[in-house]
C-alpha cells in the first residue's frame, strides 16, 4: 500500500511541468468617480469589480498630485454587493487625484491597479 | 517558487478529497452489490487496507489543507512564510474570507469522519453511507473555493453546482481505482470460485460506475468550459487554455484505457486462463489510470491559480 502511494506521489510530481505565474482575477469593472472623469467634490470613491472580493485583504489609497493621502484609511464593503467597495474621502480641493487599489477575490487571487480622476473647480 | 508549492498543495488536497469520497462510493455502490464474500467485505486483510486508505486520505486532506492555508497567506500578502504565522494573516484568512470559512467547515467534516472511522465495531451500511456523505460534503466545499465561487448571481450558483458534480464524478472514477486495484490484489491471492464470481461482479459494476462518471465529467466539463473559456482562440492563446488542453489530453488518455478495460478485458473475466491474464491487465490499467488521475489533479491545482481564459482574454 505504501509502495503504491509513493509511486502515485512520484507520478504526480513527475507529471508537473513549468507553472505559469499567477495573474489577475478580479478586474476593476467601473468606478465612481469614473476613470479619468471630472466631478464635483466627491464624498467617497466607489469601485465595482468583476468578481466578489474579500475586503479584509483589500485596500484603496487616494492621493493628490503632491502625494498626500486623502482617504481616511478605511474601505467599506457594500452589504448587498460583494463586488463593490466604498472608500470615504476627506474634503477634496480642485485638482487631479490618483486611486491605487488592490483586492483579493473570493477565489483568493490578488489584483491591483490604479486610475485618476479630476475634481473640477467651483 | 511559492506558486509551485501552492499548486502542489491544491492538487494533493483535491486528490485526497476525491480518494476519500471515491473509496466510500466504491464500498457502497460497487462492493455493496456484489455477492458474498465481497459484499460482506469478509476479507479481513482487504477491510484493513480500505480502512488504512480512508485514514491516509483523511491525513492527507488535513495536511494539504493546512499547507494550502499557509501558502495562500504567502500568495495573498507577499510576505514570507514565517511572517504569515506571526502577523495575524492565518487568523484573518480563517475568520474573514470565504476560503477560510470553507476550510473550517471541511476541517469539521473531516473531524466527524475521523470519529466515525475510529468507532469500534463492524463497518456497516449506515457508517459507510455517513462517511460517503461526509466525503461528498467535503468535495462540494472545494467547489466553493474555486473560480465558480467568484461569479455572482444565478450564473455563479449554477457554476458551483456543475463544479461540484464535476468533482464528485472525478471522485467516483479516479477515487475508485485504488480500491479496485486492492480488490484485484485480494482476488489474485484468493483463488476461490466464490471470490472469483464476486470479483467479476465488482469489476463489471465499477466499469458501469466508471462509464457514467466519465460521462458526467465530460458533460460538466463542457459546461465549465462555457463559463471559463472565451472561444477556441483562448485555448491556445492563454495559459489557462493551454493547461486546460493538457487536462483534456490526460482525460482522453485515461478514458482510452478505461475503454479497453470495459470493452476488451472485463468481458474475459471468469473464463478460464483468459480471466487470469485479464485480471493482471485490469490491475495494471487501473494503476495507469490512477497515475493519469494524479496528473489531472496536478493540472487542476495549477488551473486554480490562473485567471480563467475568458478573463485573461478580456484583460488583453
Amino acid at each position: 500500500m505504501l509502495r503504491l502511494l509513493c509511486r502515485f506521489a512520484l507520478s504526480a510530481t513527475v507529471a508537473s511541468v513549468g507553472i505559469a505565474a499567477a495573474e489577475a482575477h478580479a478586474f476593476l469593472d467601473h468606478a465612481s468617480p469614473t476613470v479619468g472623469g471630472e466631478v464635483a467634490r466627491p464624498a467617497e470613491v466607489t469601485l465595482w469589480f468583476s468578481e466578489e472580493v474579500e475586503p479584509i485583504f483589500s485596500g484603496v489609497i487616494v492621493t493628490n498630485a503632491a502625494g498626500d493621502r486623502l482617504d481616511d484609511g478605511k474601505i467599506v464593503a457594500d452589504p448587498h454587493n460583494a463586488q463593490e467597495l466604498h472608500v470615504p474621502l476627506k474634503p477634496l480641493w480642485p485638482g487631479v487625484y490618483k486611486v491605487q487599489w488592490h483586492v483579493v477575490s473570493v477565489d483568493t487571487h490578488r489584483t491591483e491597479g490604479d486610475f485618476s480622476f479630476t475634481v473640477a473647480p467651483g | 517558487m511559492p506558486d509551485l508549492f501552492l499548486a502542489t498543495a491544491r492538487a494533493i488536497h483535491y486528490a485526497a478529497l476525491a480518494q476519500f469520497a471515491g473509496l466510500f462510493v466504491f464500498l457502497r455502490v460497487v462492493i455493496g452489490a456484489a455477492p458474498s464474500p465481497l459484499s460482506d467485505v469478509d476479507s479481513a486483510a482487504l477491510r484493513r487496507r480500505f480502512l488504512r486508505l480512508a485514514w491516509m486520505s483523511l491525513v492527507m486532506i488535513t495536511l494539504s489543507g493546512a499547507a494550502w492555508l499557509a501558502l495562500e497567506g504567502v500568495a495573498i500578502t507577499d510576505e514570507p512564510l514565517s511572517a504569515v504565522f506571526h502577523n495575524g494573516v492565518i487568523t484573518a484568512l480563517l475568520g474573514g474570507t470565504r476560503f477560510g470559512h470553507d476550510l473550517e467547515i471541511r476541517a469539521a467534516l473531516a473531524t466527524i469522519a475521523a470519529l466515525l472511522l475510529a468507532l469500534p465495531g463492524r463497518d456497516g451500511t449506515h457508517r459507510q453511507v455517513a462517511l460517503l456523505l461526509l466525503g461528498a460534503g467535503m468535495l462540494g466545499g472545494a467547489a466553493w473555493m474555486g473560480h465558480a465561487a467568484a461569479i455572482a448571481g444565478e450564473a455563479g450558483d449554477l457554476h458551483i453546482v456543475v463544479d461540484t458534480l464535476h468533482l464528485f464524478a472525478i471522485a467516483c472514477w479516479i477515487g475508485g481505482l485504488l480500491p479496485l486495484a486492492l480488490t484485484f490484489t485480494a482476488a489474485g491471492s484468493t483463488p476461490d470460485a466464490t471470490w472469483t464470481r464476486g470479483f467479476c461482479v465488482v469489476t463489471r459494476r465499477f466499469s458501469t460506475l466508471g462509464f457514467w462518471s466519465v460521462g458526467t465529467v465530460l458533460a460538466t466539463g463542457v459546461i465549465n468550459a462555457w463559463f471559463l473559456i472565451d472561444g477556441p482562440a483562448s485555448l491556445l492563446g492563454t495559459s489557462y487554455g493551454r493547461w486546460l488542453l493538457a487536462k483534456i489530453i490526460l482525460f482522453l488518455a485515461a478514458v482510452a484505457i478505461a475503454g479497453v478495460n470495459r470493452l476488451s478485458l472485463t468481458p474475459r473475466l471468469g473464463h478460464g486462463e483468459a480471466s487470469a491474464a485479464a485480471t493482471c491487465a485490469l490491475r495494471r490499467n487501473a494503476l495507469l489510470e490512477l497515475v493519469l488521475g494524479c496528473a489531472i489533479f496536478w493540472v487542476i491545482g495549477v488551473l486554480g491559480l490562473l485567471p480563467p481564459a475568458m478573463h485573461a482574454m478580456a484583460a488583453t
